[in-house]
This record gives structure tokens, C-alpha cells and sequence, in this order.
């Protein structure tokens, strides 16, 4: 055969399923259908909450404090006789916008510092790890104490403290992923056309870790809620009078007795959040595994 | 006599999202007591299946039905302690890499008795000497040494003959061997192999044997099935199937094996084209018919069926008579190039006194220094422009490091590399971005060769832009120029590497390599991971694209008969240093160096009556942190003279047309050893 005989080859391929082909195909799936359903539900709440709530959330209705569940207030209201089902239905904007800020941001932070590290190698790895260590072996609750004691409760400053004591688990695992892609030999053949660092680390390593980056984000936006709500619970969160679901549980656990709807809610509105996170962090991560 | 094993229309189907794989198709094979059976093809041919569908070890996705007897008895009825009972005891099974065999925590020993107190009641004295009697037949130096040692003590070539004791210890009546050689050297290859037809002479077992490699399927079987995507598609008595193949497929894979002698100045290598379909999406009638030069209508219309074509030899193939007419030879034009670059001259690169080391990290305590190991240590070698130098040896000779040597990815510790005029042993970073351009490289493994992430066009296109090759407005239609000199289409630019085979990854890593015309480029094994099928194709398409563009290669494998074939030139190097280098027609002939000589006798020939060479390596390639004195080879060399090998350094001993041969034994007595017991080719 000569070789001007050998056929150009042009087969049918497997195809490959877009990313999103492969996130429809999950709706098969009972437990992300769950977490998604839980999500959804949320976001649409904190989007059409001003629309549904019958009072405003600083309304104090006299004399109706502590009011057991009744027509006109479907979960009761509070110590200042204020509307619990309002006050739910608005903490879930910042609910849902505080953790994801906070998980961006640390992202943004914890992924750069993992690339650089983890591609670097040598004393500046060894450096950077180090620091994060010594992060990551604080508390998470005393790193928060610390860094509203410092700078003072507000809404920026929880987004702030949460993605600074988010980062270093982030730059770990990033870090991991980088230290196996750099010895690939792409990364040799970049080198050997002259790639810039910057180029190495965004353009050619960066999107290998995309899809991990983005399960472990989803996870820590759960966790997150959970963190920013323990930070409120301890009036360090937003401050009042802004509904914050764990100010509201803590205001109201010396009520559990007379109004056990007065902290359960908010209680059981953070543990859905969380779980919904988590839940389509699960099937996400199944779906993402199955690509390569 | 009932045999062994008898497998009867067994068919394998793998559910999963994509659809159902159907891995095994309507086999049927039988495996009489003493009988090795081999069973070959490329792999996803569903060679793997059938060993594990034996095992009953299908995972849970899969689905089979037909018959496995087992001295008569059905396996796939047979209950789950009756099947404990078998394995290990009458079935055996050894698999690829020995290392995942074993348990790395237990010493050699214990994990031998317990295979034996899984099935038997022995004393611990009697265990001990089974063990200990095993050991040896499997040929373990030192026995009694060997039981104390864990798996990471041993070398791979060791732990294999310990998971081949393994199942040999209890005298099994089937042993089922999952390409047991294929991740070893081919000295130690060669070593496990005599092992391995020994025993089967002795044991009188019933052997099923699978391997791609066709050399150590002639060496070692009786009967050879080949499969084709699931199905057996031919099946024969071992002398008759490498003599008359009568399955087009069979007659490719036979053909594709670069013979030994072979050249590119005579001839191109056969090859497949295409590869095995997907095994969810396979074609109506033939399987092999989209990549076989004698398809025709009635192949895509109806299956074919197996067809009895000889005493004992039955294929699946309606052209079955005619196959062997096929031309065999393939004639090959030179093209000009190849002319000119016989007379070239001008050197591109001067490699002098070339050593890498590398430094040990300190134990933690940073109290014991460790020495260096060198993995290279004092190479020199010229290539001129547009020639090829190969270089072989064992893994763990310094092979790859020369490579990375040169593209600058491993830092130099001493010597010049001169690369046309310019200084290449500084790292990449400080070198220039045309000198970057003239010098590129081809690597091993096609999965990680290519960005996965990048599709094909952006893979290729990002070269173009660094090095300035073509204006923007050019870029598509020279991309799809590149695309087409490795033989792929346009439709090729918009997949990712996920969506290409080996091969077809490999021929975007060369299209890569050669997009910046450069001068030099450096291929690290890169067919080495490929099928045999494909590695010819790969291996031809590299050939001529240096002829077409130019350009130099330095080749690096461990196959000499591939090297042989591309090459202008040969470097033999055995623990960082060159023992033989010099034009490729007289390496391959006498005198040659006794490392050389042991290498070529040691590589299974695709031929069951070739004459097997007993030249065999005892023991494994020294620590390179702690090189042997004088002449490195001699803890290895069966040909070693005496106390002078091991206190001075060979001399180089010009042998005429820039062939040396670094030894100490005289050369004319070296030809005359080798003349005696050589194979010549």
C-alpha cells in the first residue's frame, strides 16, 4: 500500500455531551432533583419575597407579641410582635446572596494563590502553604470573631470574614489539582513554545480545574450559609433590624415553649439551604466525573 | 477427554449511559489440559472480558449469557462458595501489573501461605517448602531471602515471577494470563517468558494466554484465537495461523509487526487504516469491514459466519481463500528529500560530555547526605541536519532524560549541548524564541500530550501565533494543512482529546510538534503506547513528514526493531552512558556491543519457528545513584573477561564509519563470539 493510499480518516465519534446536555440529565436523578427543587424555590423567594409578604419586616403589630401561628400571621410573630413569616421570607435575600458572595470571593482568592503555588513549587510553595495552614488550624468560629471584632459587624464585613476563612481550603485543593496537571506534558510542550507563566496558569491548567473548583464551591456556599447564620445567632452577623435567619432563631429560642414556630422556621430554612447545596453538589460532581 | 475450558456463545454486554457495549460477542473457544491458548488483537477487542467473565469478576453493569464449562461444570451457574473454592485453587489468574497483585504491606511469604491456607491444611513446615520449591521453579535467586522481602523490595520483573508462583502454588488446571509480560523490559520479558514455557511443559495446565503481542503469542502458544470487537474472527493451530492467516485482520496485525531488517530506505510499515469501531456502535455485518482492503457489498450486508478453512483452523470471512494473495510488500518511493539528506553534512547538534544529575532531597532530619544519582553521565553524540538518530536501552537507562536534556525541560549539570551554533544547555526559559521554534517535541503519552480542555484547532493553532508562521488570515487553512499531512479531516478542529483515540491524538501532538518548522524534533516513545496496528501508521506518517519539512529527529524507544527501522543512526545507552552509537546497519551486524547483542536476542520475533537465542540478562539495570565501577554493564554482561571490566573504563573501539563500541574484548574476537551465535538478519 502505498502511503498516498491510506484513507484521510474521518470516523463517526462518540459524541461528546455539552455540559449542559449533561446537567438536563440530571433531572433523572432524585437527589439533585431535590437539592435543584430546594435552590430554586429559594432564589424565587428572595426575588418575589417583596411581592408576597403581607407586612413590612420592622411592622410591629401591638400587643400581638409571641402570637402562636394564626391566620393572620401564618408562623406567629416575634418578641416586637413583628411578622415571622415576613421576616423569613426577606432573610432569604441576603440568605441566598451573602453565602454566594462570600464562597466567590473566596474562590477568586483561594484559586489564585493554589495556582501560583502549586505551579511555582519550591520555598514560595512551601511558604504559601504554610500561612494557610496556620489558617486553617483556627477555629473557623474564632477566625470570624477575630475578623468582625476588628472590623465590625456589617453585611460586607460577613462576606469578607467568611471568604478569608474560605480561601485556604480552596488554595489546598486547587494546589492538589495543580501539582498533578503541571507535570502533564501539555504543560511541557507550552514551556517549550515560550508560554508566559500567566499564560500557563489561566489559559492552560486553570480550565482543567474548573469543574472541581465549581463542586467544592457548591458544597462551601452550604456551609457558608450555615456560617454566616452562626455568626448572626451570635449577633455578629448583619446587624438588626435586618432579618437575619440566625438572629431570628437566636432571639427566639427563650420562646420555643410559647411559639415553637418562632425559631424552628429559621432554623429549618437554614438546614434546607444547606442540604440543598450539598445535595446538587452531589449529583454535580457525578455528572462532571463522568466527562473525561 | 473433556476439556478444560469450554466457552460456549458467551456474549458480554456493558450497560451504561451511552448505550450498551457488546465486549464479547457469540465466543466459543475450548482449552484442552496442556494446551496454551492465545488469545490476541488490539485493545477494547473484549480480550479482558472474556478472562474476567471466566473469574465471574464482571462488574455489575454487565450482562452475559451462553456457557463457561469448567471441567464440564458451568461457571456462570455455579454457586459463589463453589466458586471460591476454584479460584486460586483450580483457576488462576495473573494479571498486567504485578505491583496491584500484591499487597504492599505483607511480606512475600505471608502472602503466599495464605493462598495456600485459603485452600489447604498444611503444616507451617510443609507450607514453607511448598513455597520455598515454587520460588525456585519460577527461578527466584535466593529463595529464602525473597520470603522476607516485601513487593517494593523486588523489581517488576521479580514481583511478576512471585504473582506467577502465586498461582502456580497450588497446581491450578487453568491459568489465566492477562498480558503478564507487557509492562516489563524486554530482557526481563524475555527472562519470564523461558519461565513461562518451562512451567507449562511441566505443570501440564491449561493455559489462556492473552496478549496484543504477536512476537511473545509465537513464542509461547499452541492455539491462537484472534478477536476482532468482541467476536472471534479467526482461530488456528499456532504455526498455521502465522503461516496462512486467513482473516484480512490477522493478516494486518502479522504484517504491521515491523520485521527485523526492516529499513525506511526500503520500504514503508503496513498498517490498519481506521481503528475498532465503538463497541456500542457497531456496523452491520463485518466489523472489519470499514478498514479492510477486500470489503465489498457482501460484507456490509450479512455477518459473516465462521468458516472451517483448514484441518483445525476456522476464520470469519467470506473472502477467506484469498486472503493471503494480498500483496505483501509494500514498495516505497524515497522521496527526493531522502536523497539530499544522505549528503548532508553540517551538523545540527553536537552533544559533548553531557551529564545530568540529580540531586537527593535530604532524609527530613537533613543528617544523612544521599549521593547523586547520574542518571546521565558523560554522553556525547552528533546528529546532522535532516538525519535521525535513535536511541535505545532498558527504562531506567536515561533514555527520556536525554530527551528532556535537550528540550530544556531538565536542567543540565554539566557538558554542551551545541544546537545550530546556538547554546542549548540552558534551560527553556533563557533560551530565545527562535531557538525555541527550531527545536520541538513529540511526547509519550497521547493522553496527556494534548490539553483536554483545548479543542484540536486551538491545539494547533496556538504554535502558529507564537512563532509567527502564518498571518491570521492563513492560520485556518494551515491548520487544516497540518491536520491533513497527519491524515486527519477538518472535521477533526472542533473535537476535544477526549473524542480521539491514541493514535489520532498522537498524530495532533506530531502536527503540533512539526507546526513551527522546526529543525529538530524530539520524540520520546512516541508509539509506544499505541496499538501494533496503529504504530505503524504513526510510525510512517513521522517518517515522512521529516522527509517532506526536512527536518532532524532524535528517536527515543525501547523497541529496537522500530528504531532500526527510522533511523539513520543508533545509540545504545545502558546507565547513562553510550556503549555502542554508530550508523543503524552496523549496530544491527556484528561486532556489536554483548548489551546490544543481549537486547536484540531478547525481543520476541513474530515467527513460532524462529530459533530462540539464549542470550539472557541475569539481574536487573544497577542504581544509577551508586553505578557500578569500570565497565557499567559488567554485574550484567555474560560475555564480562575479567577484573578488567570491573576496574577500568572501556575503551572506545572504532569499528569504521563512526561506529564505536565501548569494550573491553578486542573487536575481531567480539565479531567472531557473535558470528557463532547471532541470528543475522
Amino acid at each position: 500500500m502505498d502511503q498516498s493510499l491510506e484513507p484521510v480518516l474521518s470516523q463517526p465519534v462518540v459524541t461528546k455531551r455539552s455540559i449542559w446536555q449533561r446537567i438536563f440529565a440530571l433531572r433523572r436523578n432524585l437527589t439533585v432533583l431535590i437539592g435543584a427543587s430546594i435552590l430554586i424555590f429559594w432564589v424565587f423567594i428572595a426575588i418575589a419575597a417583596p411581592l408576597i409578604v403581607p407586612y413590612g419586616i420592622n411592622e410591629m403589630a401591638s400587643g400581638q407579641v409571641w402570637k402562636p401561628p394564626s391566620a393572620a400571621h401564618p408562623f406567629g410573630t416575634d418578641n416586637l410582635g413583628r411578622d415571622i413569616f415576613t421576616r423569613v421570607l426577606i432573610g432569604a435575600r441576603q440568605m441566598v446572596v451573602l453565602p454566594t458572595l462570600s464562597v466567590g470571593l473566596a474562590v477568586i482568592i483561594g484559586a489564585s494563590i493554589g495556582l501560583l503555588s502549586g505551579y511555582r513549587g519550591g520555598w514560595v510553595d512551601e511558604l504559601i502553604m504554610r500561612v494557610m495552614d496556620a489558617m486553617m488550624a483556627f477555629p473557623v468560629l474564632m477566625l470570624y470573631l477575630m475578623i468582625i471584632a476588628a472590623v465590625g459587624a456589617s453585611a460586607v464585613n460577613v462576606v469578607i470574614a467568611v471568604a478569608v476563612a474560605t480561601a485556604p481550603g480552596i488554595s489546598r485543593l486547587v494546589r492538589g489539582l495543580v501539582l498533578d496537571l503541571r507535570s502533564r506534558e501539555f504543560i511541557a510542550a507550552a514551556r517549550m513554545r515560550g508560554e508566559s507563566t500567566r499564560y500557563i496558569l489561566f489559559r492552560e491548567i486553570l480550565p482543567n480545574t474548573i469543574n472541581p473548583i465549581i463542586v467544592d464551591a457548591l458544597v462551601r456556599i452550604g456551609y457558608a450559609s450555615f456560617s454566616i447564620s452562626a455568626l448572626g445567632f451570635l449577633g455578629l452577623g448583619v446587624p438588626p433590624p435586618n432579618p437575619d435567619w440566625g438572629g431570628m432563631v437566636s432571639e427566639a429560642r427563650n420562646a420555643l415553649i410559647i411559639t415553637p414556630t418562632a425559631p424552628l422556621i429559621p432554623a429549618l430554612a437554614i438546614a434546607s439551604l444547606v442540604i440543598g447545596f450539598n445535595l446538587v453538589a452531589d449529583g454535580l460532581s457525578e455528572a462532571l466525573r463522568s466527562e473525561r | 477427554m473433556t476439556p478444560v475450558l469450554e466457552i460456549q456463545n458467551l456474549n458480554v454486554n456493558y450497560h451504561s449511559s451511552r448505550g450498551i457495549a457488546h465486549a464479547v460477542r457469540d465466543l466459543s473457544l475450548t482449552i484442552n489440559g496442556g494446551e496454551t491458548y492465545g488469545l490476541v488483537g488490539e485493545s477494547g477487542c473484549g480480550k479482558s472480558t472474556v478472562a474476567l467473565s471466566i473469574m465471574r469478576y464482571l462488574p455489575r453493569q454487565a450482562q452475559d449469557s451462553g456457557e463457561i464449562r469448567f471441567q464440564g461444570r458451568d461457571l456462570r451457574q455455579a454457586p459463589a462458595d463453589e466458586l471460591r473454592y476454584l479460584r486460586g485453587n483450580r483457576i488462576a489468574i495473573v494479571y498486567q501489573d504485578p505491583q496491584s497483585s500484591l499487597n504492599p504491606v505483607l511480606t512475600i511469604e505471608r502472602q503466599l501461605s495464605e493462598v495456600i491456607a485459603a485452600h489447604e491444611e498444611l503444616s507451617a513446615s510443609e507450607t514453607r517448602r511448598r513455597i520455598l520449591d515454587m520460588l525456585e521453579k519460577v527461578r527466584m535467586p535466593d529463595p529464602e531471602y525473597i520470603l522476607r522481602r516485601y513487593p517494593h523490595q523486588l523489581s517488576g520483573g521479580m514481583q511478576q515471577r512471585v504473582v506467577i508462583a502465586m498461582a502456580l502454588l497450588l497446581q491450578p488446571d487453568l491459568v489465566i494470563m492477562d498480558e503478564p509480560t507487557t509492562g516489563l523490559d524486554v530482557t526481563i520479558e524475555a527472562g519470564v517468558l523461558d519461565i513461562l514455557d518451562d512451567l507449562r511443559r511441566e505443570f501440564k495446565m491449561a493455559i489462556l494466554y492473552i496478549s496484543h503481542n504477536l512476537g511473545v503469542i509465537a513464542r509461547i502458544c499452541d492455539r491462537v484465537g484472534v478477536m476482532y470487537a468482541g467476536e472471534l474472527i479467526e482461530q488456528a493451530p499456532v504455526n498455521d495461523l502465522f503461516a496462512h492467516p486467513s482473516h484480512p485482520y490477522t493478516l494486518g496485525l502479522l504484517r504491521c509487526v515491523p520485521r527485523q531488517g526492516l529499513r525506511y530506505t526500503n520500504e514503508a510499515l503496513y498498517s490498519i487504516p481506521g481503528r475498532v469501531p465503538p463497541l456500542t456502535m457497531l456496523p452491520q455485518g463485518c466489523a472489519f469491514a470499514p478498514r479492510c482492503a477486500l470489503a465489498e457489498s457482501a460484507c456490509t450486508a450479512a455477518h459473516p459466519r465462521l468458516e472451517s478453512t483448514a484441518q483445525d483452523h476456522i476464520a470469519r470471512c467470506i473472502h477467506w481463500e484469498t486472503v493471503v494473495e494480498q500483496p505483501e510488500r509494500v514498495t516505497y518511493t524515497k522521496p527526493v528529500s531522502a536523497q539530499i539528506n544522505q549528503n548532508s553534512k553540517r551538523d545540527l547538534l553536537n552533544v559533548r560530555a553531557l551529564k545530568v544529575h540529580f540531586m537527593q532531597a535530604l532524609d527530613v532530619l537533613g543528617i544523612r547526605k544521599r549521593p547523586n544519582i547520574k542518571v546521565i553521565d558523560g554522553v556525547n553524540f552528533d546528529l546532522p541536519a535532516q538525519r535521525t538518530l535513535g536511541v535505545v536501552g532498558e527504562s531506567g537507562c536515561g533514555k527520556s532524560t536525554i530527551a528532556k536534556v535537550l528540550a530544556g525541560l531538565t536542567p543540565v549539570t554539566s557538558g554542551e549541548i551545541e544546537f545550530s551554533g546556538n547554546d542549548f544547555s540552558r534551560p527553556i526559559e533563557a533560551r530565545s524564541g527562535d531557538s525555541l521554534k527550531q527545536l520541538q517535541m513529540v511526547f509519550q503519552n497521547p493522553d496527556s500530550s494534548l490539553n483536554p480542555r483545548h479543542t484540536i484547532a486551538q491545539t494547533l493553532s496556538r504554535p502558529l501565533r507564537r512563532f509567527k508562521i502564518v498571518s491570521p488570515e492563513q492560520e485556518h487553512e494551515t491548520i487544516i494543512g497540518l491536520l491533513r499531512s497527519v491524515n486527519l479531516d477538518e472535521s477533526y478542529l472542533d473535537r476535544y482529546p477526549s473524542q480521539l483515540s491514541g493514535g489520532e491524538k498522537q498524530r495532533v501532538a506530531i502536527a503540533r510538534a512539526f507546526a513551527g518548522n522546526p529543525e529538530l524534533v524530539v520524540c520520546d516513545e512516541p508509539i509506544s503506547s499505541l496499538d501494533v496496528s496503529v504504530q505503524a501508521a504513526v510510525l510512517n506518517l513521522l517518517h515522512d513528514l521529516q522527509h517532506q519539512r526536512q527536518v532532524a529527529l532524535v528517536f527515543i524507544a525501547h523497541d529496537l526493531n522500530v528504531v532500526r527501522y527510522i533511523s539513520d543512526e543508533v545509540a545504545v545507552i545502558y546507565l547513562g552512558r553510550i556503549c555502542e552509537i554508530g550508523p543503524t546497519d552496523r549496530i544491527f551486524s556484528a561486532p556489536s556491543h554483548p548489551y546490544t547483542e543481549a537486547l536484540m536476542s531478547a525481543i520476541p520475533v513474530a515467527d513460532p519457528n524462529a530459533e530462540v537465542n539464549p542470550i539472557r540478562l541475569s539481574g536487573i539495570v544497577p542504581s544509577p545513584a551508586n553505578p557500578p565501577t569500570g565497565c557499567r554493564f559488567h554485574t550484567r554482561c555474560p560475555r564480562k573477561i575479567g577484573a578488567i571490566c570491573e576496574t577500568h573504563e572501556p575503551p572506545a573501539q572504532g569499528a569504521g564509519d563512526g561506529h564505536k563500541i565501548f569494550c573491553h574484548i578486542p573487536l575481531d574476537e567480539l565479531r567472531e563470539l557473535q558470528t557463532d551465535s547471532m541470528v543475522k538478519m
